[in-house]
């Protein structure tokens, strides 16, 4: 019945309570859809590499540029490659490098938000400070600017969109920490007597974790789009890698005489991002109780 | 005195199913007269909340019915829910979350009028004004925002906000209870005049029975769900019929050391005289 | 007399400039020059409205909000606490002064069981964790917690109002400090569950020579339990008397007006409460 039940039990105790709640009849069916998808994307992303129905990479030039229907549902692009194919394939590296990223940049913003909670005031506001002005520079500008320095590889991609994610998860999660360190529980075990480390690890990060996890289930569709962003703009993956925006970036100069080699990718990256999207908002339906109906 | 306006009979209500089924309220029934402040008493989980939403269509009973002057609440006619919104207003308990904080007081004390209908624009401002002055505010407060004020002011605004549209009855949903003992005789003392100048009736729910005695006429006690005692001001406050309501009065606070350090006393004598 | 415990000499508080929510110019002071003493066992109400300064002031003991700025002087057993180290407030803190809050529902961390946070003044202190949770087992069941030894393990979600503040007594007293800040503990209370609170409280304090300081808007509350009431206008103390002297001879227009702001069971329905307002009138402007 109160706020507290609500919040600890949506971390989901068992992984089989917290299916029966996600498919659940109180959930909205248009959320029950947006897990579907994304179960299903992420078995993709791991499986797909393995049930393509042709080669992704095999070259067949008689085959190039054919539409759609016949032998190949959703086309070839120019060099006579399966588009669907491809798109299993690049299942894989988009899906699972935008999770990867924001988990990364999620580690890394707790860590720089604790340790500036830990540290005197002035040093909060300094570190604070340095995050502002990172963000200041927008982010897709500046992981072009390091995924080029470091070179196109995927694991380059990953670091330098980490690294322009990170500050501005650091502030969130200060922000998501300041108002746990707000609750009057924390202020209680304070007035006990409680060390401030041990406050921040016992009692302000694990009331606190709900709110971070809402934060990235919600990034990881802006990170797809922005990945796949980088990719169009040609410091994704080097060829011939099937990630969806190289696909798109790929397809792009027949757009006029073979629309599907570019659009077919661009309906994956957008289908993920919205079924990402609507998890992200139901999750903080789950775990956020004032958004959710009270009885 | 007048007709019954109210009438609850055997209202039930439960939430959820199976094991953690809650009943909320078991045939609850009572009648409030037209001019009479009853008081709704109760503690947390006693169902006086679950009966305000009932009466003002938010929730929807089990079983038992509510009249409000042949209408019926829950499912009105086209012409009875837009009588009914008008003369029954409802004032909340917690005067930070009741105000909108974008408006301006004097968007949040027009907006009942233009909602309902029925007041010529030219006239809504002397109404306004009328009020207002009437709960101790003037015009100059009409631009500030809800948190400009006080608690005990914000109430005083959402008193008017309730009034503006000249209802017959004020619901009053623990209006005093988050505000200090002295803010709150502010607010009782006023609820006290309006309730004569305008002549309303008055539905006060309380936990507090000091506070319901200081305002009402008439007395409904309620303990998980059931009415457990009800009468008039003196029926009550004299010669309580249910144990619990005699509990609940030797509970009351009341601001003399000595009787209070006696009671304290007492009830230390009757735990060890009991274990 | 005997010597105080806590000796709070002329307590100024001020929020600074750039703290001040919603802005306004200048520092904002919120106490000012405010003296009062706490003797051992004596029960010591702080009474005013909200946004007299009686909170911040409890506050200011335990050194809780470090954004704002102190002056004067407030003594624990003859050592200063105003700008004392994180070091010695933690040792204070608990062990010597302990506190609790108004909601007893948001006073407890829900993820933790009810036992880990009793235990935890102790263990923080380094008394072995079995130990720990076997004490923290006899508060619960000396501050009425029914099974208190089966429901160490039980979460704050499973205790109603009444039960959580108990167990939040039980985290403060466990360690055995020497004074209790109480800052309207019984407020989000039913009158029934006050009265039992109000009890432990009395009860504790007489049998630990526990030290309490309550801090409330309602002097009723206070009347059985306080041996002397402190009475807040504006961020200063207008008035510091024996209960019984306050009730009987109130001495500044604001206490007259808390007083007869009391509805009273035992009062005539049609006797109007006479409000701070009425009072103040009567005296003129001179506060």
């Amino acid at each position: 019945m109160t706020g507290i039940d609500l919040s600890t039990a949506a971390v989901g105790r068992t992984i089989g309570g917290g299916m029966r709640r996600v498919f659940g009849r109180r959930t909205p069916a248009v959320d029950r859809f947006a897990f579907a998808c994304v179960v299903l994307l992420l078995l993709l992303a791991v499986a797909g590499p393995f049930v393509t129905p042709f080669s992704p990479y095999e070259v067949d030039p008689a085959g190039a540029l054919l539409a759609p229907g016949g032998g190949h549902l959703l086309g070839t692009d120019d060099a006579g490659r399966d588009v669907f194919s491809r798109i299993l394939a690049g299942a894989g590296t988009t899906l699972l490098a935008a999770v990867g990223i924001v988990v990364l940049s999620m580690v890394v913003g707790v860590l720089v938000a604790s340790v500036a909670a830990l540290l005197p005031r002035w040093a909060d506001e300094a570190i604070m400070r340095v995050c502002d002005i990172f963000m200041s520079i927008p982010s897709l500008v500046l992981a072009l600017g390091l995924a080029a320095a470091i070179g196109p590889s995927l694991p380059s991609i990953i670091i330098a969109m980490v690294a322009a994610s990170w500050p501005g998860t650091a502030r969130l999660v200060r922000g998501i920490l300041r108002e746990t360190m707000g609750g009057s529980y924390v202020e209680a075990a304070q007035v006990l007597g409680v060390s401030r480390l041990r406050l921040m690890l016992r009692h302000v990060l694990p009331n606190s974790m709900d709110a971070v996890y809402v934060q990235a289930s919600m990034e990881i569709s802006g990170t797809i789009v922005m990945m796949s962003g980088l990719a169009f703009l040609g410091v994704g993956a080097p060829p011939p890698s099937p990630d969806w925006g190289s696909l798109v970036a790929q397809g792009q100069q027949f757009i006029t005489s073979a629309w599907w080699v570019a659009l077919f990718p661009g309906v994956a990256i957008t289908i993920s991002a919205i079924a990402f999207g609507l998890v992200g908002d139901a999750v903080r339906g789950f775990v956020d109780p004032a958004s959710r109906s009270t009885r | 005195m007048s007709g019954v306006l109210f009438q609850v009979d055997g209202l039930s209500k439960r939430f959820g199913s199976g094991r953690r089924a809650h009943q909320a309220l078991d045939d609850v029934s009572f009648e409030i007269a037209e001019g009479e402040i009853v008081g709704l008493v109760g503690e947390s989980g006693s169902g006086k909340s679950t009966i305000i939403r009932c009466l003002i269509g938010l929730e929807r009973e089990d079983s038992g019915s509510i009249r409000y002057d042949g209408i019926d609440p829950a499912r009105p006619g086209r012409d009875e829910l837009r009588r009914y919104r008008r003369e029954v207003q409802m004032v909340f308990q917690d005067p930070y979350s009741s105000l909108d904080p974008r408006m301006t007081v004097r968007q949040l004390l027009e907006e009942p009028m233009q909602v309902m209908g029925g007041f010529p624009p030219r006239d809504r401002m002397e109404r306004i004004l009328d009020l207002l002055h009437l709960v101790g505010l003037d015009a100059e407060h009409l631009k500030r925002y809800p948190r400009d004020f006080s608690g005990g002011q914000r109430q005083r605004i959402a008193i008017v906000r309730a009034l503006v549209v000249g209802p017959r009855v004020l619901l009053c949903d623990e209006p005093v209870s988050a505000l200090d003992v002295s803010v709150q005789a502010q607010v009782l003392n006023l609820l006290k005049d309006m309730r004569k100048r305008l002549d309303l009736t008055v539905l006060f729910v309380s936990h507090d029975l000091a506070v319901v005695k200081y305002l009402c006429s008439r007395v409904v006690v309620l303990h998980h769900g059931r009415v457990v005692d009800a009468g008039t001001v003196a029926e009550i406050y004299d010669s309580p019929r249910a144990g619990y309501t005699r509990a609940l009065l030797e509970a009351v606070p009341i601001p003399d050391p000595a009787h209070e350090r006696a009671r304290r006393e007492l009830r230390r004598q009757r735990a060890e005289a009991g274990r | 007399m005997t010597e105080p415990v806590l000796s709070i000499q002329n307590l100024g508080v001020r929020v600074p400039e750039r703290a001040r929510l919603g802005g306004g110019a200048g520092d904002l002071t919120v106490v000012e020059g405010l003296t009062l003493e706490i003797c051992p066992g004596e029960r010591v109400a702080l009474v005013g409205e909200s946004g007299s300064g009686k909170s911040v002031t409890a506050r200011a003991i335990l050194q809780l909000n470090r954004s704002l700025v102190y002056d004067g002087s407030i003594r624990w057993e003859g050592e200063e606490l105003l700008g004392a180290g994180e070091r010695t407030m933690r040792r204070v803190r608990g062990s010597e002064i302990s506190m609790i809050f108004q909601d007893p529902m948001t006073a407890l961390n829900p993820v933790l069981t009810v036992g880990q946070q009793v235990a935890e003044p102790l263990i923080v202190r380094g008394v072995p964790r079995r130990e720990a949770l076997r004490r923290a087992a006899g508060m619960l069941d000396r501050l009425g917690v029914p099974k208190a030894k089966e429901r160490l393990k039980a979460y704050p979600g499973q205790f109603s109002g009444g039960m959580r503040q108990r167990v939040v007594m039980a985290a403060a007293l466990i360690a055995e400090p020497r004074l209790l800040i109480a800052d309207e503990p019984t407020t989000a209370l039913d009158v029934r569950v006050q009265e039992q609170v109000l009890d432990l409280i009395e009860s504790m304090s007489r049998e630990m020579s526990l030290s309490v300081l309550f801090i409330t808007h309602d002097l009723a509350i206070v009347a059985g339990l306080a041996h002397r009431v402190a009475v807040m206008y504006r961020g200063r103390l207008v008035e510091d008397s024996p209960v019984d002297e306050l009730f009987a001879h109130p001495r500044h227009a604001y206490t007259r007006g808390l007083i007869g702001s009391i509805p009273r069971l035992d009062a005539d329905p049609d006797t109007r409460l006479r409000t701070v307002e009425d009072f103040m009138a009567m005296e003129g402007p001179s506060v």
